[in-house]
C-alpha cells in the first residue's frame, strides 16, 4: 500500500506515489534554484513544467494510473540531470563576454549544514565542507574550545545551528562542496578584482586622449569596479568587527550575569554605580527571572549583530523574515516581562507602615542641660559610596553590599517633666504586615552617658534586606524650662528643627537651647 | 580532452544555428523542435533546449504565440522573427564558410 498524492503540473492533473514526489520535487526545485526567481528563470521551469506534465500524460494508460517512481526517473533521463542541464548551459551563457564570471558564481561555495555526515546539526561537517578541512579537526576544535571558552563555543554552535540553512537539493549540496573558500581563494578573488582595476586604468590611460568619451566611459568603470573591491575589503572588515563586537559584549554581559552577583559585577575592576541596583531593590525570588529577561532584552540585538557579521562573512541563504521575527518576538516577551516584573515589584512598596517603636525616658541626671551629639557608625569613606537615594546609601563594605540610611532628628516639647526620646520606624511592604516587619527589621543605636546622648549617625538593615524606602525619625522631647546643645556632629542628623528665632538647623550647631513656652529659644 | 565533451561543445555551438533553421521552416511546438533535434541526434537530453528557447526569444530572434490544443492546456507555438532571419541569414554564410574551411583544410 502507498500513499498517492494529487498535483498540478502545468494546468494537468496527476495522482503521484509520495516517494516519487519528492523526487521530482526535488528536481523542480534545484532547478528553481539554478535559474533564480527572475522572469527568465520563470519562463524556462515554465516550459520544463509544460513538458514534464506531456510526457506524464504520453505514458500514462488512462486518467486513473498513478505517476510512480519508475515514471519520474524516466522524465528525469528525459530531460537530464540538473547537471546535464547546466553544464551546457554555463558556456551558453557567453554573449560575447567570457564564461569565467558566471562559472564562477555558480560554483562558489556556500555555508550549510551537512546533513548526510551530521552528528548533531551538520555545522561541524558544513564548515568542514565550507573550509575543506577534515571535519575530524573541525569537531575537535569544537570540543577542545568548549572547555576552554567556558560554553561560549556550545552558544555560537546554537546560533550556526539555527541560522545555517541545511543542504537539501542538489545544487545546495554541490554549493556546499563549490569552489573553494579559504584565506588564499578570498586572496585571489581580491588579487582578481584589484587586476581588474588595474587593466581599466591602464586601458583607460591607453585610450585616453583622441576616444574622450570613451575614456570617460573607461574613467566611470574603473571607478565602479575600485569602488566594487573597496565595499568588499569593508564588509569582511565589518563582518569581522561585528562578530568580534557581538561575541566580546555578549560574553562579557551573559557572564556578569551568570558569574557575579549582577550587572557588572566583578568581572570588572570599576564600580560601575548601577553593578548592585537589581540585588538591592527586588525581591530574591524575582532576580532569576530579572536575570533573564535582562538577557534576552540585551542579548538578543547582540546575536542579531552576531548573526549579521556572519552573515557578511560567509555566503549563505537564511530566511531572514523568521530570524528576524522570531528574534522580535522573543525580544518583545522580554521586554513584556520585565514591565511586569517591574509592577510586581512597584507592588512590594504598596502598603507603609508606621511603626511607633520606642519611647524611652532619659535617665535622670544631675543639669539641667542634655548634650546631644553623634557618631559615625559606620566606616565608610565616599570612594566606597555608590547610591545614594535621598537618605539612604548603598556602599560596598568588605565587598559586601549595605543599606544605611540617615536619620532625621527633631527637637520638641516634653509633655512630661523628663527627657524623652521617641524613635519611629517606617518602611513600606507588599502587604501590611510585611511593610511593620520591615520596618521592625530597622537597626538603630542611640547610648546615653549620664548627660550625653550619642546618637548613630546611620541606621542599618540587616543582610539581604531590600530597599523598601525605609525611615527613621528621632523625636528629642525636651520638658520646659530645660536646656539641650547641640553637637557639632548632630549636622548630619538634625532636621528642620523648629524654634522661635527660625535659625537654621547648620546654625543651631555648637549651642544650647532652651524649651520656653514659646518653642525652643537659644541660651546666650 | 575527452571526445565526449568537445563533441558535445562543438554541438551546443551550431545547436541555436539548429532551432532557427528549423523554424524558419515552419513555426513549431516544443515538442516538435525536440523531436527533430533528437532525430538528428543534436540534443542528448531536452532540459537543455528550454533555456535556449528563452533566451532565443529574449534575443528577439524568436516570438511564441499561445495555440490550444486538444489534450491539456495550451501550448506554446515558436515562430522565428524578422531579426530572427536575419540573424540566421548571417549563421548561414559563416556556416558554409566553416564548412568550406574545415574541408579545405581536410583535403
Amino acid at each position: 500500500m502507498k500513499k498517492t498524492l494529487t498535483i498540478n503540473i502545468s494546468g494537468n492533473i496527476f495522482h503521484i506515489d509520495e516517494d516519487a514526489f519528492e523526487n521530482l520535487q526535488n528536481y523542480l526545485r534545484t532547478i528553481n534554484a539554478h535559474y533564480g526567481a527572475g522572469e527568465e528563470g520563470r519562463e524556462i521551469i515554465a516550459d520544463i513544467e509544460a513538458r514534464i506534465s506531456e510526457i506524464f500524460q504520453e505514458k500514462l494508460s488512462s486518467k486513473d494510473q498513478v505517476v510512480n517512481l519508475e515514471m519520474v526517473d524516466k522524465v528525469i533521463s528525459i530531460m537530464g540531470k540538473p547537471e546535464e542541464i547546466f553544464a551546457t548551459d554555463e558556456e551558453d551563457h557567453e554573449d560575447g563576454e567570457p564564461a569565467a564570471h558566471s562559472v564562477r558564481t555558480h560554483k562558489k561555495r556556500r555555508l550549510y549544514r551537512d546533513p548526510d555526515h551530521r552528528v548533531f546539526g551538520g555545522v561541524s561537517s558544513g564548515l568542514s565542507a565550507y573550509f575543506g578541512i577534515d571535519v575530524v579537526v573541525i569537531r575537535l576544535l569544537f570540543v577542545l574550545f568548549l572547555f576552554v571558552s567556558a560554553g561560549f563555543v556550545f552558544l555560537l554552535y546554537i546560533i550556526l545551528w539555527i541560522v545555517v540553512p541545511k543542504a537539501i537539493t542538489t545544487t545546495q549540496k554541490l554549493e556546499m562542496k563549490g569552489k573553494k573558500v579559504n584565506i588564499s581563494n578570498i586572496e585571489e578573488t581580491i588579487k582578481d578584482e584589484y587586476k581588474e582595476v588595474k587593466d581599466s586604468f591602464n586601458n583607460m590611460r591607453d585610450k585616453n586622449g583622441p576616444q574622450v568619451k570613451d575614456g570617460f566611459d573607461r574613467a566611470i568603470d574603473f571607478l565602479g569596479t575600485a569602488l566594487r573591491l573597496l565595499l568588499k575589503v569593508v564588509i569582511i572588515l565589518l563582518g569581522i568587527g561585528f562578530v568580534i563586537a557581538g561575541f566580546v559584549s555578549l560574553m562579557g554581559f551573559i557572564g556578569s550575569m551568570i558569574f557575579a552577583h549582577s550587572f557588572f559585577g566583578s568581572f570588572t575592576d570599576f564600580n560601575f554605580p548601577g553593578a548592585i541596583l537589581p540585588k538591592v531593590f527586588i525581591d530574591t525570588t524575582s532576580i532569576t527571572l530579572f536575570t533573564i529577561s535582562t538577557i534576552i532584552v540585551i542579548g538578543i540585538p547582540l546575536l542579531l549583530l552576531i548573526f549579521a557579521g556572519v552573515k557578511l562573512l560567509f555566503r549563505f541563504k537564511t530566511n531572514n523574515k523568521i530570524i528576524g521575527l522570531t528574534a522580535l518576538g522573543i525580544w518583545l516577551a522580554g521586554i513584556v516581562l520585565l514591565v511586569v516584573m517591574s509592577f510586581s515589584q512597584v507592588k512590594g512598596y504598596m502598603y507603609s507602615s508606621t511603626r511607633h517603636s520606642d519611647n524611652f525616658t532619659l535617665k535622670t541626671f544631675q543639669n539641667d542641660t542634655l548634650y546631644l551629639k553623634s557618631t559615625d557608625n559606620i566606616d565608610y569613606s565616599y570612594e566606597d559610596e555608590n547610591i545614594d537615594l535621598d537618605r539612604v546609601k548603598i556602599i560596598m563594605k568588605d565587598d559586601e553590599e549595605m543599606i544605611i540610611g540617615e536619620p532625621t532628628l527633631d527637637v520638641e516639647r516634653s509633655l512630661s517633666d523628663h527627657f524623652e526620646i521617641k524613635v519611629r520606624k517606617k518602611s513600606r511592604g507588599r502587604t501590611h504586615d510585611r511593610a511593620v516587619e520591615n520596618a521592625q527589621n530597622i537597626i538603630y543605636k542611640w547610648t546615653q552617658k549620664d548627660s550625653l546622648v550619642l546618637f548613630n549617625q546611620f541606621f542599618t538593615l540587616p543582610e539581604n534586606s531590600k530597599w523598601r524606602n525605609q525611615r527613621l525619625h528621632i523625636t528629642v522631647k525636651v520638658p520646659n524650662g530645660k536646656v539641650v546643645y547641640l553637637g557639632d556632629s548632630m549636622g548630619k542628623i538634625i532636621h528642620d528643627i523648629d524654634n522661635v528665632t527660625n535659625t537654621w538647623d547648620y546654625d543651631m550647631l555648637d549651642q544650647k537651647w532652651m524649651m520656653t513656652k514659646e518653642g525652643l529659644r537659644q541660651v546666650k | 580532452m575527452k571526445i565526449e565533451n568537445t563533441k558535445a561543445q562543438m554541438r551546443k555551438g551550431v545547436l541555436e544555428y539548429c532551432i532557427l533553421s528549423l523554424l524558419s521552416r515552419n513555426d513549431a511546438y516544443a515538442s516538435d523542435i525536440i523531436k527533430e533535434l533528437k532525430q538528428a541526434k543534436m540534443i542528448v537530453v531536452e532540459g537543455t533546449l528550454y533555456p535556449l528557447l528563452t533566451r532565443l526569444k529574449n534575443a528577439g530572434l524568436l516570438s511564441y504565440r499561445w495555440e490550444e490544443s486538444k489534450q491539456g492546456p495550451p501550448r506554446k507555438y515558436y515562430t522565428i522573427t524578422e531579426k530572427g532571419n536575419n540573424f540566421l541569414q548571417e549563421l548561414d554564410h559563416s556556416w558554409q564558410e566553416l564548412v568550406d574551411a574545415v574541408n579545405t583544410i581536410k583535403k
